[in-house]
């Protein structure tokens, strides 16, 4: 299918994609492989834009036929919208760009059985060494994306983005209880760009093995609002839910509480947080957006500088009605879905502090360093679960701590920020959910605050 | 393309390659979505896809494939790939697949009807303006509709189809500065309603919304009575689903393992699964393994009767066959209406939503109560923000003063409000 000989069936703006997504896991439980799945999601997409309406149209049929019927259905389906609005055209704005960028292996592509024979490896390795593991659960999650897109303003781009994740779920008798850890390795890339080097990830299993044998004695935080520090990984879903989510400019025009802060101060001086497209500090970023699915070449936002909210993310539209650059958000999941705005690899940069002398510095408190899941809201109130974390006593680490939840108001949080470490941890493990559940990549440093903790 | 071919030539190809039990499914799924933005009707997106899903057992081993089609050459390469990849899978002679299932069930909407959701979100964007104009929201209509065709060398043919449309609406009141917590209302229904604004109380929960701007920061810390909604009544369930059939019995790591038969929770309380519920929208009449589901009280009076237990599970433990999800179940109403059970309240919270992290293993949790009031001596006092409710799942449901005689019917369940004691509630 040739897409820009296709483009010329659009009469307004439009794009055109091809979308390709896999994934595939296989999971072993205690040494049994108990699932063994791929899929596969294919088609073609047409978004068609008439007054201030879309139309969309997808199809899994592939072929040319299929894909101007699609088209026609995009045009017909924004003119459905447009002559009953009687709203004119917006011109949006456009900053096309022509790339091609495939993040695939280059090494031979193994076979189901010798992925499920390195699994096997990991999972008597595991089990041998820590033989007080009640269950042990090893899941190979792999998964790419393929877009290939084309929009009338002149944007032409190909890009293959696989990623792929070895989770392993230790469960642990305690008494009269189950305790659980869990460890994600690997990230960027495919299973065969790490596979024949699994002796990499043994020090984190032992690094988790050893916060499973802390929790047999882990106490409950006590609730109430309490000095922390916030690890890399729980700084990173904060930078992601707290502030990300209120800084989408659709949730901005749909009353978020940030609508009217632009330019005041919403955190810390101390905090300077960015959503970055695809290289930060000459490293790439784990899930790394090179052309956003309007065709727009991306930039970083700087969304606060130095505590000040300085930008929100936008798509097209919002930018043109914001009177800014789009700044390369829009993406879309899958090929039957539309673009909406999404963050991409959203961070707290780095700072000035030594996380040791961080702890040094709380007397009563916690140190959290491992999330769950999270959430946020509109008012810039957040929640997220926090599966590891220590009692911090004296400027010493304590007791660990049973799983409990964290919530704030993150723009009152922010401003409570003292203390940022000089380090950055970057995931890509995780997916948002917002309408359509795609990739997304978030990191920080360590920070020092003040948070609300649901304890007993 | 024809999904009852799409699925007998895979079936042969399999059969040709001497697969020993083979169970392939196409089905062909439609969808119309509406959606309004910015108090605008800004996207109609409409959605064809064709997939295939092959499941196979040989010599003992076992793999799936799911793909979208564009011909039956692609069903080439899903055949191979998933002999391929059981080849080489482990082997369990616990795998199974059911025989001489037969199942033909038509249900739901066969079209959408374009112009009534579009004259319907139309007037919902009027009467929302002039009636609720601190509402921002982003809402829409979805209709979509699946055909199934599904065939096994074991003798099971199971074809199936079904339209529905689903309603969402996600929003935040504003006024001046100031916002209230985000909200949402999702539904499921056979039929479109007259007014969006009358559907599932959601003109009522726009006022409550509102109200909520003015939320007062709780700085409290008590332990006091709790009428969770039937969203987060939905919520707490979910999170004990799992102790209740599955690999935890394999395992023995299920926290109700060895509780057959013995009381588990609060005796005011019966779970029943009805996969096959005909005041819901959605059905599961069929297991992955093609067994039928099965109506059935998994919890009747406090009292854990059944576990869902698959073929699987089944062949590997003492547990017997037990084919009852509950993805689609109801919980029994209760004596009590939700007014009465707020007047006796002398201290203590009406959740409507939580946002938490996942339980731990012993069902421990803690969440925020969004959209959530603060009850004094019997009346609703004002909306609240920034609390925390912290407790033990289990514990909280053996711990139910009463359940209400109102139930909501969210399209996957059929559930009342439950009030709980005991219940930790901290405050900034």
């Amino acid at each position: 299918m040739d897409l820009k000989n296709l483009l010329s069936y659009l009469d307004n703006y439009g794009e055109l994609r091809l979308q390709h997504n896999s994934d595939s896991f296989i999971v072993m439980s205690n040494g049994r492989v108990v699932n063994n799945y791929s899929s596969r999601n294919r088609g073609f997409s047409a978004r068609a834009y008439s007054g201030r309406e879309w139309g969309f149209s997808s199809t899994s049929t592939l072929g040319e036929k299929e894909a101007k019927r699609a088209i026609q259905r995009a045009m017909d389906n924004a003119k459905f919208l447009s002559s009953r609005s009687g709203t004119s055209n917006l011109i949006l704005p456009s900053r096309p760009i022509v790339l091609e960028k495939d993040l695939s292996t280059t090494k031979s592509i193994l076979s189901v059985k010798e992925k499920t024979e390195y699994i096997a490896e990991l999972n008597n390795y595991i089990n041998k060494k820590y033989k007080d593991i009640a269950s042990l659960t090893v899941m190979l999650l792999e998964e790419s994306t393929d877009k290939l897109v084309a929009t009338t303003d002149g944007s032409y781009f190909h890009t293959i983005i696989p990623r792929s994740y070895l989770r392993c779920y230790f469960t642990m008798k305690n008494d009269n209880e189950m305790i659980t850890e869990y460890c994600v390795l690997g990230g960027l890339g495919n299973f065969e760009d790490y596979a024949d080097n699994l002796e990499q990830f043994y020090a984190d299993i032992e690094d988790t093995y050893k916060h499973l044998i802390n929790k047999k004695t882990a106490v409950f935080a006590d609730s109430g609002y309490n000095d922390v520090i916030l690890g890399s990984d729980v700084t990173g879903i904060l930078a992601h839910e707290a502030i990300g989510h209120t800084t989408e400019a659709d949730l901005v025009r749909n009353g978020s509480i940030v609508r009217n802060l632009m330019g005041k101060q919403v955190a810390s001086e101390l905090v300077n947080l960015v959503d970055v497209p695809h290289t930060y500090q000459g490293k790439l970023c784990p899930r790394p957006v090179f052309v956003d699915d309007e065709g727009v070449e991306p930039i970083t936002a700087n969304i606060i500088e130095k505590g000040i909210l300085k930008s929100y993310m936008h798509n097209k539209e919002s930018a043109q009605l914001f009177g800014v650059q789009p700044t390369g958000n829009a993406r879309a999941s899958q090929y039957s879905d539309e673009p909406i705005i999404r963050m991409r690899n959203t961070y707290i940069e780095p700072g000035q502090s030594k996380l040791d002398d961080m702890i040094k510095s709380i007397d009563n408190g916690y140190y959290f360093m491992k999330p769950s899941n999270g959430q946020a809201d509109s008012t810039s109130e957040f929640m997220f679960g926090v599966v590891r974390g220590y009692e911090i006593k004296n400027g010493k680490l304590g007791r660990a701590l049973k799983e409990t939840t964290i919530s704030g108001v993150a723009v009152d949080l922010l401003k409570t920020v003292t203390a940022v470490s000089d380090d950055l941890h970057a995931s890509g493990a995780g997916n948002c959910g917002k309408k359509q559940s795609i990739p997304v990549g978030y990191g920080g440093p360590a920070l020092k605050c003040k948070i609300n903790i649901g304890g007993k | 393309m024809n999904i009852k071919l799409i699925a007998k030539t895979g079936l042969k190809k399999l059969e040709t390659m001497g697969v020993e039990k083979a169970f392939v499914s196409a089905y062909k799924y439609t969808n119309m979505e509406l959606q309004t933005e910015f108090e605008e009707i800004g996207l109609l997106r409409e959605v064809d896809e064709i997939k295939v899903e092959i499941r196979i057992i040989h010599e003992n081993k076992t793999a799936n494939k799911r793909m979208t089609i564009s011909g039956l050459e692609d069903l080439e390469e899903a055949v191979k790939q998933v002999v391929e990849t059981a080849k080489h899978s482990l082997e369990d002679p616990a795998f199974s697949m059911a025989k001489n299932t037969h199942l033909k069930a038509h249900y739901g909407i066969v079209e959408a009807d374009k112009d009534k959701m579009y004259s319907l979100l139309e007037k919902f964007l009027k009467e929302k303006k002039e009636k609720y104009p601190e509402i921002k929201e982003s809402s829409s209509i979805v209709f979509s509709r699946y055909e199934y065709y599904g065939v096994s060398n074991q003798g099971s043919k199971i074809i199936e189809s079904n339209g529905y449309y689903s309603i969402k609406t996600i929003y935040t009141a504003v006024k001046d500065e100031k916002s209230s917590s985000l909200n949402y209302k999702f539904g499921l229904t056979k039929d479109l309603p007259d007014n969006l604004l009358e559907f599932q109380g959601l003109g009522k929960q726009y006022e409550e919304t509102i109200e909520q701007i003015d939320q007062r920061i709780f700085t409290d810390k008590f332990e006091g009575d709790v009428i969770f909604s039937p969203d987060t009544v939905d919520m707490l369930v979910c999170s004990l689903t799992p102790e209740l059939g599955g690999l935890n019995l394999v395992e023995k790591t299920s926290i109700f393992y060895d509780k057959l038969n013995e009381k588990i929770l609060s005796d005011k309380i019966t779970l029943v699964a009805t996969p096959s519920n005909p005041k819901l929208a959605l059905r599961n009449l069929v297991s992955q393994d093609n067994y039928l589901t099965e109506y059935g009280k998994v919890i009747e009076n406090g009292v854990l009767k059944r576990f869902n237990v698959s073929k699987y599970v089944s062949n590997k433990t003492d547990f017997e066959h037990s084919n009852i999800p509950l993805n689609y179940y109801e919980m029994d109403p209760g004596e009590v209406t939700l007014q009465d059970m707020i007047k006796d309240i002398k201290k203590g919270i009406l959740v409507n939503r939580i946002s938490s992290g996942n339980p731990n293993k012993n069902k421990d949790f803690s969440g925020i109560v969004k959209n959530s009031y603060y009850i004094e001596d019997g009346e609703i006092k004002y909306p609240i923000s920034e609390i925390m409710i912290t407790g033990n799942i289990v514990e909280m449901l053996n711990n139910v003063v009463s359940i209400s005689q109102e139930r909501e019917n969210r399209g996957n369940a059929i559930l009342p409000w439950v009030r709980c004691s005991n219940v930790l509630v901290s405050g900034k």
